[in-house]
This record gives structure tokens, C-alpha cells and sequence, in this order.
């Protein structure tokens, strides 16, 4: 089947959408669908966007195998599960280990930047009692909400001082958190031979 | 934990997201809280091999048990359960058909009222998750987070200072929470607007898909809007953020029905009476026309156009016309044209009664 849009390459992403309560279906290549990606349309259909972005990276269009040797990252491979950016991408974005989050620190954080609302967690942690974070965490809402209130004003020395404190606050929120992934933990293999 | 040897058991009642069938479940079919989880310093189980997840598996129901729970707790193995029966917890929204298709290690945890499951091996670890009927995101959200805090004091959580939990796609690293409602929206399908309506939801982060989640279409006028982003926000700022969208949603179909019934009275009430005659007289009907038939026979009662059939007859029919659970109920393997014979002789039998 070729491409809808250029009708040159063969389509290899396929997409349904509702128009006026009527099924569209669109059939794209895998240049096209990056242009149309690059349009947000693809975010906008509920695509894995893990999965467009870390193929983006590697420049995985047609006839691209040059640019992929020496395309960021290509060259990672994480020690803890052995996995490449091939195998990432092989797996729809998914990644092989915790581990894997520092071992593609850099990829990683360019995909969080695009899909997600924040780079840092401020939801719940493990084993941190829920009252005290909701303190922090309503605290925390007060100051954005005042940092915004005194930019509008042009107050800007009040909000540097309010941005540092926010700074401060989501410090001290972060901290407590007993486990980290950073640190290497109990292995199931070798868990499994002791058994 | 024995393992439970098949599902016929869960087949005597009402799948827990269809169970009550009461105001506020018109529009907001169901809602669903479910949280991401890996053990730390274990390969994700995407590259983890058969040996590897099973003891993951092993860990984490050995961490977890009724009282834990709050409740009796069933146990289903994937490898040891034919795929009929796997098939009926997809159909239940117990289990992903991702986890079904990969059977080896993934093992699923059922509270006795389908309430709370936990899926150990699917793109995670640990896949918990909180359904009900209606729209009621922040009891669910407390619900599992509960179960979430005592799974931590017997599991090691990855867990970043920075990053929140971490999950194998980055997609859900940071609270690892999806927050999902299932919408029956007929009247903005039909008069047109749905599609931007959807628009719309994906501007504001949000995704729509169809019942079955990932993958699926809008089958039967069923939608799924759920989260995007679940890092740089607290679990509480997206559900609210998420509510009130939803509360908006639902105010936007209400809206289009009363309009529908004063533009157009007779095309919506043909949609419902057509919809009633063919499950009622029909002797072939494909799942989908099935589907599409049950939307329109929901919007009747929602509207009260029938005397005698109620939503928990119509819930209870959505689940049985089901491949898997017509299978079940007549006790045969079926393959296409007799299901669809089988399909419409139950919703014959179902609707015999009269409206």
C-alpha cells in the first residue's frame, strides 16, 4: 500500500481517526509520518509517542542507516541489561532495566522534555507518609501561584526570592526518599540460584 | 497462593466495572485508576527471559495477600490458563491483552470483587489497578495507593529522587499513574461533533481511545480519555485537572442529547427503537453491530424510554455478547457465523421480556 501523502513510498504506519462521527483511515510512510509528527498530529492521535521520539532520534527514515551510526546514543549500551538504542526501539520505546534511565540519561531526558508536563517528580514516594507530603505539596501550589502573581506585577525581586524558596521546597521534597534506583540492588538471577 | 485452575468461577457475577447500575453511570460507563511499579534492580520484563519473570512473579505474589488487599484474594497464572480463559479477563478489564499474548511469568491477582487486580509481568512489573462503575477517580486513587504503600514495605520500588517510579517506558515514569473513565458518548457521535471533541481532549494532554484501550476503536459509541503526562505533577493535580474535563465531557453529551431531542427527536428516537428492534429480532449479530446496538439501547434507558428494561439488564447483556464470554456461556468453541447466531439468540432471549 503507498503513502496517502506522497504516494511514492510504501505506508508502514496506518491511522484511524473519527471525522464527524465518520472513520478516517490514513496510511503514511515513515517520512511522512515524521512530518506530520513534526505537526503534533501524531501526539494528537494518541500514538506512542516514546516510540516516534526515540526513532526520531536515530534518524530512522528511509536510506538512513549512515546517519545512524553516528546519530547520538547509538553507540550506548547499558551494563546492567545489555540493551542499545536498537533494542529500544525494537521494543516500542520501552526500556530494558531501571538502570537504564542513567546508562540514556541524555536520550531520556529529550523524550520526558517532549511528552511529559514537568521533569520533576513531585507525586507520592515510597515509604513516605502521605499527610506530610500533602503539607509540602499545598505549600508548594501556594508559591507557584504567588511566583506567577508577582511576575504579572513586575515585582521581580520578590519572585526571584519566591522562585528560590520554591526551588528550596522541591529540594526538600525530593530528598526523603529512601530508595534510589542509582544504587545497584539484590539481582533476581542471583536471588534465583541461591534457591 | 494456589493458583486457580480456571475463571468459570468469576462468570457468576456482574464484571465489577458494570456491576452497579445506578444514577451517575449514564454517561461515565466506568473509571480507573491504575499505578506502574518495577522492583529495583530487575530487568524490566520486556528483556527479562521466561526464568527471570516467573521469579519476579513469585516475589511479588508471595509480597502480596488478602489482607493487604483488603479482601479474598484469586491468583491466575498465564501459562496454566487455556486462552478462553484469558480471553474472559481481557473482557472483565482485568487484564491487557499485551499481558494475555505473553504468558510466561505474567501472573494476575483478582480481589474477590474484580475491584482491585494487580497484573505482575506486563510492561511492568507491577500493574495495579482500581476499577468501578461511575466516575469516581479520587476514591479509586486512595483505594490503590493504599495497596500500593503496603505492596512498598515488602517490595523494593525502582525509585529516582528525580524521576519519580521508574517504569520501563518513559511515557509513565514519575507517579506511574493512569487515570482512565470509559464515556458512552452516542449523541456527539451522531450529530457530528466527537471529532472535536477529541480534538480538543488531545490539546489539553489528554489521550481518547477506544473501550479496549490502546489500540482499539470506538466501538459502540465507547470512548477511554486518560492521561498523557504523569511526571511534574502530584497523582491529586492530574486527577483534578483530569476531572474536570471529564466533568465537562459529560456535561457536553448531556447537552447534545437535549439538543438531539429538540433538532432531531425522531432521528434519536429511531436510533433507540431501531437499535431495541434489531437485538430484539435479530438472528445474526457480529460483535460489533452487537456493540453498536447496545449504545443505542443504553441511551433509551438513560433517557427512561422503556418501562421494563433497566441498565443492569443492558450491562449484563454488553459483557455476554462478548467472543469470550458467549463462548463461556454456551459451552462451545464458536467461530464467526455461529457466534453471530449465538449472539443474536441471546440478546433475543435477553430482550423477550419486552421494554
Amino acid at each position: 500500500m503507498l503513502c496517502d501523502r506522497c504516494k511514492k513510498n510504501e505506508a508502514t504506519i496506518h491511522i484511524e481517526t473519527i471525522h464527524n462521527g465518520k472513520r478516517v483511515k490514513t496510511n503514511l510512510c515513515a517520512e511522512c509520518a515524521k512530518h506530520e509528527e513534526a505537526q503534533g498530529a501524531l501526539a494528537a492521535l494518541g500514538f506512542n509517542l516514546a516510540e516516534v521520539l526515540f526513532q526520531k532520534m536515530t534518524g530512522n527514515a528511509p536510506g538512513g542507516a549512515e546517519k545512524e551510526k553516528d546519530a547520538p546514543g547509538s553507540d550506548i549500551v547499558c551494563p546492567v541489561c545489555q540493551w542499545t538504542l536498537e533494542k529500544i526501539k525494537a521494543h516500542n520505546g520501552q526500556l530494558g532495566c531501571p538502570q537504564c534511565y542513567q546508562s540514556f540519561a541524555p536520550l531520556i531526558e529529550d523524550v520526558i522534555s517532549k511528552v511529559q508536563k514537568g521533569k520533576l517528580h513531585v507525586g507520592k514516594r515510597p515509604g513516605v507518609i502521605r499527610a506530610d507530603r500533602g503539607a509540602d505539596e499545598l505549600k508548594l501550589r501556594k508559591l507557584k501561584n504567588l511566583l506567577s502573581e508577582l511576575v504579572r506585577r513586575e515585582e521581580y525581586e520578590d519572585a526571584a526570592r519566591c522562585r528560590d524558596d520554591i526551588r528550596r521546597l522541591e529540594e526538600k521534597m525530593a530528598k526523603p526518599a529512601k530508595k534510589s534506583a542509582a544504587k545497584p540492588k539484590r539481582n533476581v538471577k542471583a536471588k534465583k540460584e541461591e534457591k | 497462593m494456589t493458583p486457580e485452575k480456571s475463571v468459570d468461577f468469576l462468570l457468576e457475577n456482574q464484571a465489577s466495572f458494570l456491576a452497579l447500575a445506578d444514577a451517575g453511570c449514564d454517561i461515565a460507563v466506568s473509571s480507573r485508576i491504575r499505578l506502574a511499579r518495577n522492583l529495583a534492580g530487575t530487568p524490566f520484563p520486556s528483556s527479562a527471559d521466561a526464568d527471570c519473570r516467573r521469579v519476579v512473579a513469585d516475589r511479588v505474589v508471595s509480597a502480596a495477600n488478602s489482607r493487604s488487599f483488603g479482601g479474598k484474594l484469586h491468583l491466575f497464572e498465564m501459562e496454566n490458563l487455556p486462552p478462553l480463559d484469558r480471553e474472559i479477563l481481557f473482557e472483565r478489564h482485568l487484564a491487557s491483552r499485551e499481558f494475555i499474548d505473553r504468558p510466561q511469568g505474567a501472573a494476575l491477582l483478582v480481589r474477590e470483587d474484580e475491584r482491585l487486580s494487580l497484573m505482575i509481568n506486563e510492561e511492568d512489573h507491577l500493574r495495579l489497578q482500581a476499577i468501578s462503575p461511575g466516575f469516581c477517580l479520587r476514591e479509586l486513587f486512595s483505594s490503590a495507593s493504599l495497596i500500593d504503600d503496603r505492596l512498598a514495605k515488602k517490595l523494593d520500588f525502582a525509585f529516582d529522587k528525580k524521576l519519580g517510579y521508574l517504569t520501563s517506558c518513559p511515557t509513565n515514569v514519575g507517579t506511574g499513574m493512569r487515570a482512565s473513565v470509559m464515556l458512552h458518548l452516542p449523541a456527539l457521535t451522531l450529530s457530528g461533533r466527537i471529532g472535536a471533541t477529541i480534538q480538543g481532549i488531545n490539546k489539553l494532554n489528554l489521550a481518547v481511545r477506544g473501550m479496549n484501550g490502546e489500540g482499539s476503536d470506538n466501538r459502540g459509541n465507547f470512548y477511554q480519555v486518560s492521561n498523557q503526562s504523569t511526571l511534574g505533577e502530584s497523582e491529586e493535580e492530574i486527577i483534578e485537572r483530569f476531572s474536570a474535563v471529564i466533568d465537562q465531557l459529560i456535561n457536553f453529551e448531556r447537552n447534545a442529547r437535549i439538543q438531539l431531542l429538540e433538532k432531531d427527536r425522531y432521528g434519536w428516537l429511531d436510533f433507540v427503537g431501531r437499535s431495541f428492534g434489531m437485538l430484539r429480532y435479530a438472528y445474526k449479530l457480529t460483535g460489533n453491530d452487537a456493540l453498536n446496538y447496545l449504545s443505542g439501547l443504553r441511551a433509551g434507558v438513560d433517557m427512561k424510554l422503556f418501562d421494563r428494561l433497566d441498565c443492569a439488564t443492558v450491562n449484563a447483556l454488553w459483557l455476554s455478547i462478548q467472543n469470550a464470554h458467549l463462548q463461556k456461556l454456551t459451552g462451545h468453541i464458536l467461530t464467526g457465523n455461529d457466534r453471530d447466531i449465538q449472539r443474536a439468540a441471546l440478546c433475543r432471549e435477553k430482550l423477550r421480556t419486552g421494554a
